[in-house]
């Protein structure tokens, strides 16, 4: 009895045969089980060949080619607010850490200290009076807005408004901009 | 090609050049695995994809739109790692390895025993045979199974006729059943 060649069932199973070679090659399938066994050997293989993963790139892969072609990513204008505010927002820090590490050492109550900081104290008295006024205008606004309990706190509103805009950068840069990215075309 | 795949690089060409990294993203994990049958090294596919796509980038407009992306592709991806096996030691992929294709033209599957392997072991089992197939024969074999191309398209990327992307195909798969019935035949006897 002639069998059918492997090279004859891999076509079969590609589906690269004409119509008259897969009725030959079908029809014996169905009455040798020689070749139905091994039909079903190339059956199995093809389809736990099509499951195994494929090799992944790293992270970051699409970023280092979009960078190498000079391709960059613009930031939305949320992201480059805060990230233009951030050094800002440091310098600030700093500043209340030495200023406190000077109060509490007492040097901040030094005569000679306290003499150099008299010559701006008028000038900086109406700006902390715009300051003040603004922030309760703000703190009012913003309790209408938000009647959370903390907000009415000076400092508490503060560290609300820094959480609240990095939320909406970090929204803006990983959230939305992928939602925009995946509805174009 | 699909039409989006159409639009989109119309879009690119037009200026919209953020759009490429939709392209990259759709086919980067395609093309390492094409990269990793050839160099069979992380490091030098991963390079090898990352220089193919720029590549691709710079010589989009001479794309030829009734081809299908992924084929162009894959080309730019084969030749790149090809030059790459190159320079490694003079290393060829398609070199007559007489010896080992005249054994292949005797095989036949008449006396194997039928595969009973739960589906997940003969995938891993496949996958680490498929690492062991000498390239040639791991990358034709990629391009079908896994990048998804005809048996024309391969014949395109590879640049070899259709009668030796069929026939290294062929030999391919009845190298890996071998593989597989022979460690099918150990275990049982173990087992006994
Ligand atoms: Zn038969």
């Amino acid at each position: 009895m002639n069998h059918i060649s492997d090279f004859h069932l891999q076509e079969y199973i590609d589906n690269l045969l004409n119509e008259n070679e897969r009725l030959i090659v079908s029809t014996h399938i169905h009455e040798c089980s020689r070749c139905s066994e091994r039909y079903h050997i190339y059956l199995k293989f093809n389809h736990a060949i099509k499951r195994i993963p494929l090799v992944n790139v790293s992270t970051g892969f699409t970023d280092n080619v979009m960078a190498t072609i000079g391709v960059k990513d613009t930031p939305s204008f949320a992201w480059k607010v805060l990230t233009n505010l951030a050094p800002l927002v440091m310098a600030t820090i700093i500043l209340l850490i030495i200023a406190g590490a000077l109060y509490i050492s007492g040097a901040w109550n030094n005569t000679e200290f306290s003499h150099a900081a008299g010559i701006t104290k008028s000038s900086y008295q109406v700006v902390s009076t715009w300051i003040s006024q603004g922030t309760h205008q703000l703190n009012t606004w913003l309790l209408k807005i938000f009647p959370f309990h903390f907000t009415n706190n000076g400092i508490m509103l503060t560290v609300f408004l820094l959480c609240f805009f990095s939320a909406i950068g970090l929204m803006d840069k990983y959230l939305f901009a992928n939602l925009m990215k995946r509805k174009q075309p | 090609m699909s039409s989006s795949e159409h639009e989109i690089i119309e879009q690119i060409l037009s200026g919209n050049r953020l759009l490429y990294s939709q392209l990259v993203e759709e086919y980067k994990n395609r093309s390492m695995t094409l990269a990793m049958r050839i160099l069979k090294n992380r490091e030098e596919a991963e390079e090898a994809v990352q220089d193919a796509f720029v590549r691709a980038y710079n010589a989009l407009s001479k794309f030829e739109r009734r081809s299908k992306f992924s084929t162009w592709l894959y080309r730019i991806i084969y030749n790149v790692c090809l030059s790459k096996l190159n320079k490694r030691q003079g290393e060829q992929l398609f070199v007559r390895e007489q010896e080992y294709d005249d054994a292949f033209d005797e095989l036949s599957l008449s006396s194997v025993p039928s595969l009973d392997y739960e589906t997940k072991e003969l995938i891993t089992i496949i996958q680490s045979s498929i690492d062991e197939l000498p390239p040639k024969y791991g990358t034709i074999l990629s391009l079908f199974y896994f990048q998804e191309l005809s048996y024309e398209e391969i014949s395109e990327v590879t640049r070899l006729p259709l009668g030796t992307v069929k026939t290294h195909l062929f030999r391919a798969r009845a190298r890996l059943i071998q593989r597989l019935t022979q460690e099918y035949a150990v275990e049982t006897i173990e087992s006994l």
